[in-house]
């Protein structure tokens, strides 16, 4: 699968004098994948992100996103990228919803008819299209992430950057919001960078998760069944994994080595199998 | 204190039209100073400067009913052009919210965007002269110069309109003290003596510069600590 | 200044005038305001106030409280009035007037055009960089405002605001001011960066208007027409001087309909309700 983002032992320094350097793992992303971002506070998350819009300057090292640097040329990229930054309050920045969800195409020039078409799809497929005529300051949080997103997603981007999404929503609109990034991964092939501290959401919608501890370092990487078994790298990342993947590490220290379900269904066979099969010998025995 | 706050339709109407041709000349002669990528890059700094003028205006000192207009702070942040922008913006939307009257906007920006300009230039001027140092200072004593400035361009757009000065400031001080005044039809004649009206306000306003000051170097030298590359650097 | 009550009757109102596109309606205050300024008449004026009050009643929001807001002008009218005082009360009066009628005028289209439908139709006659930065100002200013909000509650459960301590409140009240700044900055930066990424290229506004309901819209732009033609017949045909008194006794009706019908606004189907 071709490769899209890149970066090699990037680093950054605030004005204030501390830095970040983001070593260890490679950290790549390929088209389509799924890549999801874990990591205490000040792990330099955001940066990372910030860093791959373009919006910071990297003080040392490599970064690539689709072939450019984003420091210097994200002018080039943009149009292929969509993102959703931390707080979607500030990212509303037009007048209306209509005006904030046509904004990227608007800018790059694209046409009425197509703009509009766009919109139309985009309001659409967020079941947000009653909201066309609102004014910013009177939708709910969770329309605010809503109308961020979509106008994140209007000109459908081949990359899309999250910065903690669900923050500022309920956890019926994060399960609405999983399963729409998740058809549009599968739908439109589009590769997905997020970043959160909501562990339980991680199986739900990760490919490939990466361990960051303080100062940047990536200290993991793997599928969510790889990293959640992790334990060493999550201590140090002062993360707790979700409750699922405690319990099969619990179980695992009592002698109950099962492979880890990070579903409450699958978990819930897993478990009943192996109860199941332990039957199965004490009756045979 | 210096905001005109002389109802629509009152004034003579050439004076109303050289505001706002006066105005409208300064506002091409600031965008024309400033490159485009300077406006991109500022237009967030404007509105969010802008709508604190705002939001200022909508709250009084306990317990002086006075409000303060951020003008100065406009100036310092925004550097003369842009201020100059900004406080055009805000003189539009607050007349449309019936603070002040709409065909006195052209007026109301020359005033009010006359603090901002001389306060930005007095304020890098201080700066200079005490060497970089007390940032709060040099931007109070800015701020009280460019209000006495800004009273007297108002006092002079008074004097020049014959109208009866003793309404046209914010200061409700004023109105006691003209109560029983000289007798004048307001459209036709000068109404009161000049002299006495601009000693009494001279007397008064200084009330309002003081605050106007205060909050100014105590916000100034507040900015200063947290982010000083704002307050330092010199803009068009 | 109560922007955010003004901003929500705006948006949330459903009255004919509300139905109204914003650029009928910028016509008609246009129009009343000229129609002040070409006047001296203080019958007419008071029957333009009367006609603008009805108007008012008629748009189902809170009559008292619009009313109230646009009366701010008022004050310094009455200063000004009482320092040009020679015992005209008439001459007092029209000062008073002028300044209620076209400040009610403007607030009367404020308080029923959400605030993009009247910058967007601005836009076209003003330079690029202010009417962005109308926009943008107003998007800055709610943000504020509940950062404000907060700010001020912070402060006065604190005991930073307290009477009598003029000293203490202005100390206090400049850190707050300064707090807001540079959250205030820290916004302005987060727009910036926003805008950046989203390819931002001088349009942040798509500039449409609403379309609204042509018939409400002519019948702004119709009764702003006749209060000018009738302002203009009073001061320029002979012997129509006497025009303005009737003018007041064919308002005072249209008031009383209109109030009675503001105070049941069940009558009105789209009325405003207060949430």
């Amino acid at each position: 699968m071709e490769e899209i983002v890149r970066i090699k032992d990037l680093g950054f320094r605030y004005p204030d004098g501390t830095s970040l350097r983001f070593e260890g793992e490679d950290f790549t992303v390929h088209k389509g994948e799924r890549v999801v971002m874990l990591g205490p506070n000040g792990s330099g998350k955001s940066t990372l992100l910030s860093l791959l819009l373009g919006l910071l300057r990297a003080s040392g090292g490599e970064v690539d996103v689709m072939g450019v640097d984003p420091g210097k040329d994200y002018e080039k990229v943009r149009e292929r990228i969509g993102a959703l930054l931390q707080n979607p309050d500030l990212q509303i920045i037009a007048p209306r919803v209509w005006d904030d969800v046509s904004f990227s195409a608007r800018n790059y020039g694209y046409g009425k008819q197509k703009t509009d078409e766009l919109v139309g799809d985009v309001l659409k497929r967020l079941e947000i299209e009653h909201l066309k005529d609102k004014v910013p300051h009177y939708l709910s949080g969770g329309e605010k992430t809503k109308v961020a997103l979509a106008g994140a997603l209007v000109t459908k981007p081949e990359l899309l950057i999250l910065d903690e999404p669900f923050e500022h929503i309920d956890p019926m609109c994060r399960t609405e919001m999983i399963r729409l990034l998740n058809s549009v991964n599968r739908e439109n092939g589009t590769a997905i960078i997020l970043s959160t501290h909501n562990m339980n959401t991680v199986p739900l919608i990760a490919d490939t998760v990466y361990l960051m501890a303080v100062g940047g370092r990536i200290v993991g990487k793997g599928t969510p069944k790889e990293v959640f078994s992790m334990t060493g790298a999550l201590a140090e990342c002062h993360i707790e994994p979700p409750v699922l993947g405690e319990l099969f590490a619990e179980l695992k220290k009592l002698g109950v080595d099962l492979d880890p379900s990070l579903n409450i269904k699958d978990a819930a066979l897993t478990i009943a199998n192996h109860m199941l099969s332990s039957e199965d010998k004490a009756g045979h025995g | 204190m210096s905001h005109i706050h002389i109802p629509d339709g009152v004034l003579p109407l050439w004076i109303v039209a050289a505001g706002w041709v006066v105005t409208a000349l300064l506002l091409a002669l600031c965008i024309r100073r400033v490159d485009s990528g300077d406006v991109k890059r500022k237009l967030p700094l404007i509105g969010i400067v802008s709508a604190l003028m705002i939001a200022g205006m909508t709250l009084e000192i306990v317990p002086i009913a006075y409000h303060i207009n951020l003008s100065i702070i406009a100036g310092i942040l925004l550097g003369p052009a842009l201020a100059f922008v900004s406080v055009f913006i805000v003189d539009l939307i607050i007349s449309m919210f019936g603070h002040g009257g709409i065909t006195v906007v052209g007026l109301n920006t020359m005033v009010i965007g006359a603090e901002a300009v001389l306060g930005y230039y007095l304020f890098q001027a201080f700066r200079t002269v005490m060497a970089g140092r007390r940032a709060g200072w040099a931007s109070a004593l800015a701020a009280v110069m460019s209000l006495f400035l800004s009273t007297s361009i108002m006092l002079g757009v008074v004097y020049v309109s014959h109208i009866n000065p003793a309404a046209a400031l914010h200061t409700e001080e004023a109105a006691h003290d003209t109560h029983g005044g000289p007798a004048g039809d307001v459209e036709t004649e000068g109404g009161l003596d000049f002299g006495r009206f601009v000693k009494t306000i001279f007397l008064l306003a200084p009330l309002g510069w003081a605050l106007e000051a205060a909050v100014t170097g105590l916000v100034v030298s507040y900015l200063y600590r947290v982010r000083p590359d704002l307050v330092a650097s010199e803009k068009t | 200044m109560d922007v955010s009550a003004i901003d929500y009757y705006a948006n949330h109102g459903g009255s004919f005038l509300h139905r109204a596109s914003a650029p009928p309606k910028l016509v008609f205050a246009g129009l009343v305001i000229a129609s002040v300024v070409v006047t001296r008449d203080f019958y007419f004026l008071l029957g333009a106030y009367i006609t603008l009050a009805a108007l008012v009643f008629r748009t189902g929001l809170p009559a008292p409280r619009v009313i109230t807001i646009a009366a701010y002008p008022a004050i310094f009218a009455l200063i000004f009035a009482a320092a040009g005082w020679n015992g005209d009360w008439i001459g007092a009066g029209v000062i008073i007037l002028k300044a209620l009628t076209a400040a009610l005028a403007s607030v009367i289209v404020i308080v029923t055009t959400p605030y993009p439908d009247v910058f967007a139709s601005l836009r076209p006659f003003l330079p690029k960089i202010i009417a962005e930065g109308l926009f943008l100002t107003y998007r800055s200013l709610f943000l504020l405002l509940d950062l404000m909000d907060n700010l001020l509650k912070a402060l006065r459960v604190r005991g930073g605001i307290s009477r009598g301590k003029i000293v203490r409140n202005v100390v206090n009240f400049s850190s707050g001011i300064g707090l807001l700044l540079v959250r205030g900055l820290d916004i302005s930066e987060k727009f910036y960066g926003v805008m950046r990424v989203r390819g931002y290229d001088g349009k942040l506004s798509g500039g449409y208007v609403r379309g609204g309901s042509p018939a409400c819209g002519a019948g702004a732009v119709l009764t702003g027409a006749a209060i000018l033609a009738l302002a203009l017949s009073i001061r320029y045909e002979p012997g129509l001087e006497s025009l303005g008194v009737y003018f007041v006794y064919a308002a005072l009706p249209a008031l009383a309909l209109s109030a009675a019908w503001g105070l049941y606004p069940k009558w009105e189907a789209e009325a405003w309700k207060k949430s």
